[in-house]
């Protein structure tokens, strides 16, 4: 198998529900966001992906191996980083003995370069002065770089983040962008998030979801292409525009089909984002 | 290999799972005691219905999502979910062992504590054959109902003292066997979360 990511038809049903529908993916090293509104199918998707859910259907290959087979897919574990949305952390334990408890899951089996690791991962996510502190002292966006410390553990080649920028402040978000970008130099790297801002920063690729099914897959850049006369800025709100919103000028941004006369605007990924999802059905393909 | 089982023996002990169950196995303890004072026929029926719960009962405490809130991490990770469950189960059944022999030994002696023992180690072990099938909150619940069910067939019959009975220990031990290899040969099923099976 060719990538780090092949999906191949992949359908998951939860009862008569429908959570992924015949979804085909092939990822390469990089950075790629996953947006979608919520119940599109991302963290379904993410968990395939982590191998935590086998799908009712369809074939994964990742990092050229198959998560069907048991054996594989526990040498797909050793190289893949995950941090769930619903992060929880056992009781009673300090943010260094967390990671360590992790790194342990993990078969870090030496003691010695175990605890160099687990102090490594720490530092990078600016947490090596809290080490000692205990996890339910840690604030949730402390706690989230926490999750983001045990991804790390072992420089993954798969890592999988599932809104990790949720409960950050904007210096974290900063900071996290940036290590994101270091990260995603070697490693395929997945970012399901709501935040378009976060895929403008750090992702070369989008896939768009909705319902289940993938709406759009390709470059940012030509994602955010498909919005270019779209977008329009005016006085005062248009009501006849798929989406507006007040900047932070004091003017209004609009997006859907433009007035004659209207006062163009370059489009970003949100402008992009709320076309596709404010068009009917096929008309952005 | 012992490092794995240093720090999976310390989750289990720190989580959540640890106080409930103490707090749990002390009321039992207590009950079975006061009630001896009373009646022994109705504290060892007692004891011999609650005795072999309390192991199965700190394993599904410590699979309550509240409690095991990093499951998921955990299914993420190279290492077998199958050890870790019987890490667990392990860690309840050797701290209940203690407790169970002295409260046989009270009431009618040690060996008596080490059949209800045995018992306990035979609802151990198909609470987590069950668990290829469910979640092993579920799956504890259902061989403590199984062998509620058990032990009221043997009161109905009035023959309380053969669930105990070297016969009886033999079919547990059997019993035992049989689901633990159940477990090894469905272990496939624990590998993913079962939330999303």
């Amino acid at each position: 198998m060719n990538g780090s990511v092949i999906m191949s038809e992949v359908v998951q049903r939860f009862g008569s529900t429908v959570a992924l529908d015949s979804v085909s993916l092939r990822l390469s090293p990089g950075i790629t966001g996953l947006l979608g509104p919520n119940g599109a199918g991302k963290t379904t998707l993410l968990r395939i992906l982590a191998t935590v859910q086998e799908p009712t259907s369809g074939r994964v290959g990742l990092l050229g191996l198959d998560a069907r087979s048991e054996r594989e897919r526990r040498a797909i574990r050793r190289r893949l980083g995950y941090v769930p949305q619903e992060l929880g952390f056992p009781r009673g334990f300090t943010a260094f003995a967390f990671v360590e408890y992790m790194a342990v899951l993990k078969e870090w089996v030496d003691p010695k370069t175990r605890r160099a690791e687990v102090r490594r991962v720490l530092a990078l996510v600016g947490l090596d002065s809290l080490s000692t502190k205990s996890v339910s002292k840690l604030s949730g966006g402390m706690r989230r770089r926490l999750g983001l410390a045990q991804a790390l553990l072992g420089q993954p080649d798969l890592l999988l983040l599932d809104e990790p920028t949720t409960g950050l402040d904007p210096e974290q978000r900063a900071a996290f962008r940036a290590l994101m970008l270091e990260v995603g130099r070697d490693a395929t790297l997945v970012v399901a998030t709501h935040q378009t801002d976060d895929v403008a920063a750090v992702c070369e690729r989008v896939v768009v979801m909705d319902e289940g099914s993938v709406t759009f897959d390709g470059p940012v850049r030509d994602f955010v292409g498909r919005a270019k006369d779209h977008v329009w800025v005016a006085d005062s709100p248009d009501v006849s525009a798929l989406a507006h919103r007040r900047t932070a000028s004091g003017r209004y941004r609009h997006v859907g089909d433009p007035p004659i006369g209207a006062e163009f605007a370059q489009p970003d990924v949100e402008d992009a984002y709320l076309l596709l999802r404010g068009t009917p059905e096929g008309a952005m393909q | 290999m012992t490092d794995a089982l240093m720090s999976g023996s310390r989750v289990v002990l720190r989580a959540g799972a640890l106080v409930p169950w103490l707090v749990l196995t002390a009321v039992v303890c207590a009950g079975v005691v006061l009630v001896d004072l009373v009646s022994a026929f109705f504290a060892s029926a007692a004891f011999v219905l609650l005795g072999p719960l309390l192991p199965i009962a700190g394993l599904g405490l410590s699979y309550v999502p509240s409690v095991n809130a990093d499951y998921q991490l955990v299914v993420a990770s190279p290492y077998s979910t199958l050890r870790l469950l019987l890490l667990r189960a392990a860690v309840f059944l050797a701290l209940a062992a203690p407790i169970l022999l002295f409260c046989g030994h009270r009431l009618e002696g040690v060996q008596f504590g080490a059949r209800v023992l045995a018992q306990a180690a035979a609802v151990v072990a198909v609470g987590l054959a069950l668990s290829t099938l469910m979640a092993p909150t579920l799956s504890a619940a259902v061989a403590s109902f199984a062998w509620m069910s058990l032990v009221q067939v043997f009161l109905m019959a009035g023959d309380l003292a053969d669930i105990t009975s070297s016969h009886a220990v033999a079919l547990a031990v059997c019993t035992a066997v049989a689901a633990l290899f159940v477990l090894v040969v469905r272990r496939r099923a624990l590998s993913t979360d079962w939330r999303y099976s």
